[in-house]
């Protein structure tokens, strides 16, 4: 592994027993320290929301036993809270509360669509919302079956200001030759901003990252590769 | 259609035509690669008449008006390949080369095993795997002759050459040699013996005349001496010389015809017997002979014939007299040709070069013969004339010219037969000469892909050529063919109609209705982007009352209007939900209500409103059932209480959603939207045509019938799996 491959990852569900990611602090703690070791600087840790009848302030207490444990172990990384919340015509409403924004800081949000077709109202719901100084952070659109269908369908909100983040098993074709193509699609035309790993559990960030780069490099360079896997999702929890 | 869009439906629709490109590309040159190879060989046959031979003919008489041409005519040539006896050489070549093939019984049991324990079973012999080969296999070029090769020969005209060209084929290429020019040789022995027996006949007459002749003239010397020494000197003066010499030259010309008419008949029986091998031709000799015009043609030329003959003793040729008979002769010729042709025209046969030129032919030979037969005829008769003058003489000098006429005569006929005789002797070798094989065939090489075939690069080439557009071709027909919605890019396509959202196709355990499923199942969640989209999809206030229809039945439509009510009621609205489809009620599936009272008993008037408001067990839910069946819905549909009904229940409801039948089967939905506030569309993928959808869109457009959108069912889950999506919420 090269040196020079840093990660910052925006698009985690490592936070123990909140979603269907990490089960306890045990094994939050495993995929913290294979991230490390992957390069990975900073995490975000996005629980689905809403999922089951989660509740916020738990969710603070978990994420603040977290940041002790991982402080206390001296594994070299930086944590910050955040969500997977999924769309629905009520977004700029939910997202009053801007704990379920990126680190808290009510710039940034992850936004997960349905995987079929990108609903009509979708554009006037971001709209909403980035008049409330929200940006739309579109995860993995390249699993949306419109997208696969024709990936310039994400070049229009793209163009209006949203961002996209494509995770690193798309690159690799855990979710399918059709995915692979349209993510593919998505970084050589520069319709993706950040890489992010949507670990769930523990023995798969530490190579997938990695390849994922090596992969971005391929289609669009080294300097690509490096701006989706740490700068520009670097400075969404900063 | 723009060439984007082509190329588009190319991509989308790629493995279509890679498919089937594939399978025509496969096909040709694994077929190439596994099909026995066969070899081809090529000699080349001179035929040609040379054109000294046929001045030399023509200058004789043997060769008519009618076929004075220099060389080798195509329709000759035409007539050769027709005529020229093809089968009785390659006849001569099979016996000679004994050539075999292998059975096609032998092949078939080569190529699928355990087929000739079978077949020996059954009776078969299996063991004869070689056949004698018979001629008109030789010749026969069929499409199976390539996918069994075997031994093959034809021949044909190189270019627009004399040249005959023999190409012989077979999976061995020695054998294709061997063939090709075992069939040349044999091509041209045939050809040299039918040139001598063309020329034997004519020999023949001059031979026996030669004889003949000579032994007159040797006799006239003998009479001349005989009579010089009895009678000493006598002297003839100029009148009796010329008077002579006239004789004498008639005499000689009616000799020349005699010769000239048997090569004609010559001619004419052996055009006769080449158009009567040809069956469907037997019966034009016979019409020639009886044809009454040809006969009294005939009559009118020797006439004329006898009057110019006798005009040519009183005048010079000059003498327009004459003139004018040598015109009117040429008339008739003419006649005669054309009445000769006719004959042969009123067959039935088309335009069969061979017959045509045969035809041809033998007109020109019969207009020769009766030229020359009325000459014959009339020449006699001006000689009678002319001895008669003779016989005027002192009796002396009569005699004595008499003698001297008959040494002259047989003179001239005696020279000009050896003449003949030199003559023919000439022309046969000449044409002899000019018929020979010019270039053998040799052995080809294994390796050449010019003489092997299958050539495996040229058929590639033919493959990619083939099967580039049958793929490309392939991939357009699907599209076109298929013209059902299936995907929301499909709805988004039609005009004015906004898409609302799928439905997916559930599994067979799944719950029907979202308020059994379960809260994070991708049925909820469609009906909650429909609902959210239905919001969104009116700008202005949202709308109190919806009629759900859809193009033909079947669609889904009771189990879309169930769901889309109780997702309604589930956000805390109070929906009512009417069974609007008298004809075939649906609702009933889904929610426990009777199917006796309903929406038909308060229209026709003797049920409460409240009576037919019936409780669907959701909360926040009411539904009105259908009722019984009316004989004539759409009377019911278009009455006004069915109108006053809706908007009373706007009043009374958040939202009022109507099941209405499919717009192709009935008007109904018409009717209810012009109550309504809107409509939705419920497409089932892949089922309504997009024709139908645009069709229909009009139709509502037209009457003024808001259109919300459409929203498409049971769409296929196939291309990924959205449960995995679902799962990360378990």
């Amino acid at each position: 592994m090269r040196p020079s491959m840093q990660f910052f990852d925006i698009h985690t569900h490592i936070l123990p027993g909140v979603d269907d990611g990490a089960r306890d602090m045990g094994e939050s703690l495993v995929i913290m320290k294979e991230a490390a070791e992957a390069g990975v600087k900073g995490v975000v840790l996005t629980p689905h929301f809403p999922y089951g009848g989660m509740d916020l302030d738990r969710v603070a207490g978990i994420f603040k036993e977290l940041q002790e444990a991982v402080a206390a172990r001296n594994i070299g990384i930086t944590i910050s809270l955040g969500a997977e919340i999924r769309f629905s015509h009520d977004l700029p409403a939910l997202l009053s509360d801007r704990r379920l924004t990126i680190n808290g800081m009510g710039k940034h949000a992850l936004i997960e669509l349905p995987p079929y077709d990108i609903p009509m109202y979708a554009r006037d719901v971001f709209f909403r919302l980035m008049t409330t100084g929200i940006t739309p952070v579109w995860c993995h659109p390249e699993r949306c079956d419109e997208v696969i269908r024709d990936y310039t369908a994400v070049k229009e909100f793209v163009d209006r200001g949203v961002l996209v983040q494509i995770n690193a098993g798309s690159l690799l074709g855990e979710y399918g030759r059709k995915v692979k193509g349209a993510v593919k699609s998505l970084v050589k035309n520069n319709l993706a901003h950040i890489l992010a790993s949507d670990t769930h559990r523990a023995g798969s960030i530490k190579d997938r990252l990695p390849e994922a780069f090596h992969c971005i490099e391929k289609l669009a360079g080294h300097h690509t590769a490096v701006e989706l896997s740490f700068s520009n999702p670097s400075k969404l929890a900063s | 259609m723009e060439l984007r869009h082509i190329l588009e439906i190319l991509w989308r629709r790629r493995w279509t035509a890679i498919i089937l490109f594939l399978a025509i590309f496969l096909t040709i040159v694994v077929g190439s690669l596994l099909i026995t190879p066969w070899y081809d060989s090529t000699a080349k046959v001179l035929l040609r008449k040379s054109s000294a031979s046929s001045s030399i003919l023509s200058s004789i008489g043997l060769q008519s008006g009618a076929s004075t041409m220099q060389t080798i005519s195509d329709t000759d040539r035409a007539d050769y390949l027709a005529l020229a006896a093809v089968r009785p050489v390659a006849e001569k070549v099979v016996a000679d080369l004994k050539v075999t093939r292998e059975r096609t019984r032998a092949r078939i049991m080569r190529a699928v095993p355990l087929l000739k324990p079978f077949l020996r079973l059954i009776g078969v012999n299996v063991e004869s795997i070689e056949e004698a080969m018979k001629a008109d296999d030789l010749l026969d070029s069929s499409v199976l002759s390539m996918i069994f090769p075997r031994p093959h020969v034809e021949i044909d005209q190189y270019e627009e050459t004399d040249i005959i060209e023999i190409e012989a084929t077979s999976p061995d290429p020695v054998q294709a040699a061997a063939l090709a020019n075992k069939m040349a040789e044999a091509f041209v022995v045939d050809e040299l013996k039918r040139v001598r027996e063309d020329y034997k006949g004519v020999s023949k007459f001059i031979e026996a005349n030669i004889e003949r002749t000579r032994a007159e003239y040797q006799n006239a010397l003998k009479e001349l001496k005989d009579y010089k020494e009895k009678e000493q000197t006598v002297s003839l003066d100029t009148e009796t010389t010329n008077l002579l010499q006239r004789i004498s030259d008639y005499r000689k010309q009616m000799s020349d015809n005699n010769v000239a008419i048997f090569k004609d008949r010559a001619s004419i029986s052996k055009a006769e017997s080449q158009l009567s091998a040809i069956p469907k031709y037997q019966k034009t000799s016979e019409q020639m002979k009886d044809n009454e015009m040809v006969l009294s043609l005939k009559i009118t030329l020797r006439d004329l014939y006898l009057s110019l003959a006798e005009s040519q003793t009183k005048y010079t040729g000059e003498h327009p007299a004459v003139i004018d008979i040598r015109n009117k002769i040429n008339e008739s010729k003419d006649l005669l040709d054309k009445e000769l042709k006719k004959i042969f025209g009123s067959e039935t046969v088309g335009i069969d070069p061979v017959y045509q030129d045969l035809s041809v032919k033998l007109a020109g030979y019969y207009v020769d013969l009766a030229s020359l037969e009325s000459q014959n005829q009339a020449l006699p008769v001006v000689l009678k004339k002319y001895e008669r003058d003779l016989m005027t003489l002192p009796r002396k000098s009569a005699e004595y010219a008499q003698i001297q006429l008959s040494v002259n005569v047989t003179q001239d006929i005696y020279n000009s037969m050896l003449k003949y005789r030199y003559q023919m002797g000439m022309a046969e070798s000449m044409a002899v000469s000019s018929i020979y094989l010019i270039e053998p065939a040799i052995v080809p090489d294994k390796s050449d892909s010019k003489h092997r075939h299958p050539d495996l690069f040229l058929n590639t080439i033919i493959a990619i050529v083939l099967g580039a557009p049958f793929g490309m071709g392939a991939a357009l027909l699907m599209e076109y063919l298929n013209d059902s919605v299936s995907t929301s890019d499909d709805v988004k396509a039609v005009k004015h109609l906004t898409f609302l959202g799928s439905v997916f196709m559930l599994k067979k355990k799944e719950p029907k209705l979202i308020n059994e499923a379960d809260p994070r199942s991708p049925l909820r969640e469609s009906l909650r982007t429909i609902r959210n989209s239905i919001r969104f999809a009116t700008t202005d206030k949202p709308p109190k009352s919806i009629v759900v229809t859809s193009s033909v039945q079947d669609e889904g439509k009771s189990f879309f209007v169930s769901n889309l009510a109780i997702q309604a009621a589930t956000e805390g609205k109070k929906v009512l939900l009417i069974d609007g489809d008298m004809r075939r009620p649906g609702l009933n599936i889904y929610f426990n209500v009777p199917k006796t009272i309903g929406l038909t008993n308060f229209l026709v008037g003797d049920a409460d409103i409240n009576s037919i408001r019936l409780d669907s067990g959701v909360e926040g839910l009411s539904i009105i059932p259908t009722g019984p069946i009316p004989p004539d819905p759409a009377r019911l549909v278009e009455s006004k209480k069915m109108h006053q009904l809706i908007k009373d229940m706007e009043e009374a409801y958040d939202l009022v959603i109507i099941d209405s039948p499919p717009i192709l089967a009935a008007s109904d939905a018409v009717i209810f939207g012009r109550s309504a506030d809107g409509v939705i569309m419920l497409i089932e993928s892949g089922k309504a045509k997009k024709k139908h959808i645009a069709d229909i869109m009009e139709l509502l457009s037209k009457a003024g019938i808001n259109v919300i959108g459409a929203a498409l069912n049971k769409v296929s889950t196939g291309r990924h799996s959205y449960y995995y999506y679902y799962q990360q919420y378990k």
